[in-house]
């Protein structure tokens, strides 16, 4: 492990993350190995939890969309109408 | 002009950033906004997800994002980085929910993933070992969290991180180095707590 730590340890991760062997990468006798096989256990705790995370299908992708033009409207609605029977404000901005 | 007039030049008429100048301006309107929303939802959900722990409210936390995205969409000050921009108000909108909830957290969902091995005991521990997991992510801080999501999450490079927050990779090398410290240090001490 002649170079850098943070360097082993991405070269790892990137072994990891492509499904791959990275214990290779690290020499047993350098004395900065237990470190590597400590965060390397949290970087498999990581990667197993990304196999968890939910993802998003084409209905929840549609609800958050109408969610986000529905308040958008609502809001404009707001800005524009203060009070139902009195003119838009941008009419009357002095009115502000 | 004179130079009275010029120096009452209005406050908006400001240069443009060195990142900005040379580039074509880009209208931000419905159309852009909607191209964004379509290439990023899925990520910004997920990134959601990790913070918040239900489905339901990654979904209030993303639409959420997305609405003050496009309130502050000229705030927006590198297009090539849009989705480290969003991140950031997720991230913001996930701490505020959690905040205003402040509940305990729910297991069930990664418990129920975790029960279909061989041993319900071995599963329950594991679902357990993941929720410390999330829960000392959420200490990290905000550019901690971006790389470890983008490199485990989404499968980037550091290279491809690197772009996308603007950095040099060895800056991303050294953060994620330091993430998966502090993650390590949080896990331990819990271990030794708990």
């Amino acid at each position: 492990m002649a170079e850098s730590l943070e360097a082993t340890l991405d070269q790892c991760i990137d072994r990891l993350v492509a499904g791959q062997d990275w214990r290779d990468l690290v020499d047993e006798r350098d004395e900065r190995t237990h470190e590597v096989h400590g965060l390397m256990d949290v970087a498999q705790g990581l990667l197993l939890l990304a196999g968890h995370a939910t993802g998003l299908d084409r209905r929840g992708r549609d609800r958050i969309r109408r969610r986000i033009t529905t308040t958008q409207s609502m809001i404009r609605r707001i800005l524009f109408y203060r009070i139902p029977h009195l003119p838009p404000l941008w009419l009357k901005p002095e009115a502000c | 002009m004179p130079a009275a007039a010029a120096g009452a030049a209005p406050a908006t008429a400001r240069p443009l950033p060195e990142s900005e100048r040379g580039r074509p301006t880009i209208k931000r309107d419905a159309t852009w906004f909607a191209q964004i929303y379509e290439g990023t939802v899925d990520r910004v959900y997920r990134f959601a997800w990790v913070l918040v722990k239900d489905p339901d409210r990654a979904e209030d936390v993303t639409a959420e994002t997305y609405l003050k995205a496009w309130n502050a969409r000229h705030t927006l000050k590198n297009d090539d980085r849009v989705l480290s921009w969003l991140m950031t108000i997720a991230h913001n909108c996930a701490y505020s929910d959690l905040r205003s909830r402040r509940e305990t957290l729910d297991m069930a969902a990664l418990a129920n993933h975790a029960d279909t091995g061989p041993d319900a005991v071995d599963g329950l521990e594991f679902a357990a070992t993941l929720e410390q997991l999330r829960d000392a992510l959420l200490q990290l801080t905000i550019e901690q969290q971006q790389v470890i999501f983008l490199r485990f999450f989404e499968g980037s490079s550091h290279d491809e991180v690197a772009r996308e927050m603007n950095r040099q990779p060895n800056a991303i090398r050294a953060i994620q180095f330091r993430a998966l410290k502090r993650l390590r240090r949080l896990l331990d001490s819990e271990a030794t707590s708990g």
